[in-house]
């Protein structure tokens, strides 16, 4: 697995590495550290001691397990215009990566560049969710990546992951990523249909079914409820209260019409915890 | 403990017979299965062979129903005969096979659903209130082996007990004993349990005296959703039969566990 | 290894893992055997040295890391790559102490794996070599 973490100076930064490095460490994933920051010409002095820190987090997780060789900031080069980086190999890859400009262009970018399979990012706890003194950046990124996208606005470890679905379109990759998240986290899985008037599609009930059955197969506490499409704000609400909110993105969603304005953004806006969108 | 286990060709009842086989593994059951094929009211055949003709072609129908289903699913238990497949309204054939048979436990699939209102109409119905023994609404599926005792404010504790260690007192399950207190607060809180009053002592020691191991006993705070939602590792929530609407009754309809009603 | 070729056993409970990487691998020149049951993939091993072995951890019957321990216990020189869909640390580490190549969690892309069997490979052809 590739994961990038997408980072600045800012404190909700240096709250999110708790939970990177808990993650990479048990997934030994391969792991980009990757800095933004306004200018392109050369590297910001603040980025690199908060990067420094970070790193540092990251090694004292992986408890001696020889996971990633030790990168120093000194062997930063740019390897394009605006962009910088080390990278060392032991079992896995470690990169620092600092990219100046545009920062949702620049995530986008190294997230195509390193064909990432989840970008982890943290933000203010607001509504516009400000990061590195962008609102809605976090909103945006969820919106175009690729690949999944964790959102943490509080590093408060979920005892459960309540995973929307309202559509068959599940990939294979997001329901390992599921599998990750509740293996690291400890956490149980509520999977949740939508109930419209008209009643649940049965293509979907069905695979509600499918996922409850393999997370019983393989003993872990997972759990599906049927919600009234007219009370799905008021339960999503909740659900950011109480753990993760992972959201199945795929093209026939309703969730996308069930809420007044954008989706992504309305959900990452109001949650508590931590967003999870899955492709 | 002689369980019998309604049958049909859908979602819930493909989660009920993994349950079932899940409650065999971990209990002595012998386990029988029915099915009632309703005919809608246009279905409704005349009399004499034209009748035990229709009447047999949805016994056929129905049989072959639930043969896919077993089939499908693939369970280890065993099955103490075959299932029984019977055309008629489900309450009425239901309620008679489980008096006439003996029955210690009546369990059948519901999906899960946030509505009180479908919760109070299960509850209500026929079915469920004069069963003459408990009934076991499998919601999801369980990887546990603890069961809750559910008590509040004047709960039968006494009935509860006495039905539950009927069932479970030679299985690998044991039990939690939790008490409700319903509280408007932003999260689950824990009392102590000396707020819980005399019941959770006697009925620790009901439970003790039947052979069947407490881990814990606590006095839950909270809101019926809050409460609900912690009860959901539990392998099953005993309860009594709510007989009307009360906030007891609501954390049983939001918990994700399955219900046994004693 | 059969004319050049190196032979690559998959063991997976969920077909679809094998059925994405069989056909990729296939392509590049390595032959293939794919299993959804432990069990079946032990038998074949014992008929049977791999040059590689991919498998998963979490399955019926037989875990991952029995298998894994049998075939390192049968073929030491066997590179044996595990992946798993519920990843801890305690699992990759037993891992490595029993002598894996390597560790991947799912998910992955194809170009993840194939460059840990392409190292694999290099390995075992070095280690033919001298």
């Amino acid at each position: 697995m590739r994961i990038i973490a997408a980072v600045d100076t800012k404190s909700y930064s240096d709250e999110i590495m708790d939970y990177v490095a808990r993650l990479a460490a048990n997934t030994w994933s391969d792991l980009t550290l990757l800095g933004i920051q306004s200018g392109n010409t050369k590297v910001e002095e603040n980025l690199i001691q908060a990067i420094v820190r970070y790193r540092n987090t990251i090694f004292e997780h992986e408890e001696d397990a020889g996971l990633y060789a030790p990168v120093s900031m000194t062997e930063l080069k740019e390897t394009a215009k605006g962009r910088w980086e080390v990278s060392s190999r032991a079992r896995k890859e470690f990169s620092v990566v600092i990219r100046g400009g545009d920062a949702r262009k620049e995530i986008l970018a190294e997230v195509a560049e390193r064909n990432a399979d989840l970008v982890i990012l943290g933000c203010t706890k607001g509504i516009d969710c400000i990061w590195e003194g962008e609102a809605y950046l976090p909103q945006k990124i969820a919106r175009d990546a690729p690949c999944s996208v964790l959102v943490i606005k509080s590093a408060r470890k979920p005892d459960q992951i309540v995973a929307f679905l309202d559509q068959t379109n599940v990939s294979q990759e997001s329901l390992e990523m599921i599998n990750q998240m509740v293996t690291v986290n400890n956490a149980g899985l509520k999977i949740v249909g939508l109930k419209t008037p008209k009643g649940v599609k049965g293509d979907v009930e069905k695979k509600m079914v499918e996922i409850l059955k393999y997370y019983n197969e393989r003993e872990i506490g997972a759990w599906i409820k049927l919600v009234d499409s007219e009370n799905l704000e008021e339960y999503v609400a909740q659900s950011t209260r109480e753990g993760m909110v992972a959201l199945w993105m795929g093209k026939e969603s309703i969730l996308s019409k069930i809420f007044s304005r954008g989706l992504i953004e309305k959900l990452i806006s109001n949650t508590q915890s931590s967003v999870l969108l899955l492709r | 403990m002689k369980a019998l286990l309604y049958l049909n060709e859908d979602l819930a009842s493909s989660i009920a017979i993994r349950y079932a086989d899940y409650l065999c593994s971990a209990a002595d059951v012998q386990l029988h299965i029915i099915h009632i094929e309703e005919p809608d009211s246009r279905q409704q055949a005349g009399t004499g062979w034209v009748r035990r003709t229709w009447e047999s072609g949805m016994q056929e129908t129905g049989a072959q129903a639930v043969k896919r289903i077993i089939r499908t699913e693939n369970v280890k238990c065993h099955f103490a005969g075959p299932p029984k497949i019977i055309v008629g309204d489900k309450e009425f054939e239901t309620l008679r096979e489980l008096r006439m048979g003996g029955f210690d436990l009546y369990m059948e699939g519901h999906i899960d659903t946030s509505s009180t209102d479908d919760f109070y109409r299960i509850v209500s119905s026929k079915l469920y209130s004069q069963a003459p023994c408990p009934t076991l609404m499998i919601k999801n599926l369980t990887v546990s082996k603890t069961a809750a005792i559910f008590l509040a404010n004047a709960v039968d504790y006494q009935r509860l007990v006495t039905r539950f260690q009927d069932l479970f007192h030679n299985s690998k399950f044991d039990a939690d004993i939790i008490y409700f207190k319903s509280s408007e607060q932003s999260e689950l809180s824990f009392m102590d349990v000396s707020e819980g009053g005399s019941i959770l002592k006697e009925t620790e020691k009901l439970l003790k005296n039947a052979g069947i191991a407490v881990n814990k006993t606590s006095v839950l705070c909270g809101t019926p959703e809050q409460a609900g939602d912690f009860l959901r590792n539990y392998a099953f929530v005993a309860a009594n039969l709510p007989v009307r609407k009360s906030l007891r009754a609501e954390v049983l309809a939001h918990t994700p566990a399955s219900v046994l009603f004693c | 290894m059969e004319n050049n070729k190196i032979s690559i056993l998959i063991l997976d409970d969920e077909p679809i893992v094998s059925k994405r990487l069989k056909p990729s691998l296939e392509k590049k020149g390595y032959l293939v055997e794919t299993f959804t049951e432990s069990e079946a993939a032990l038998k074949r091993v014992k008929e049977k040295k791999f040059d590689i072995v991919i498998t998963d951890l979490k399955m019926e019957g037989l875990s991952g890391m029995e298998f894994l321990t049998e075939v390192k216990k049968l073929y030491p020189d066997t590179e044996v790559i595990v992946i798993t869909g519920f990843a801890t640390m305690d699992t990759a580490k037993e891992s490595f102490q029993k002598g894996i190549f390597d560790f991947l969690a799912k998910p992955f892309k194809l170009g993840e794996i194939t460059a840990v069997i392409q190292r694999a490979e290099e390995k075992i052809r070095n280690n033919s070599q001298s």
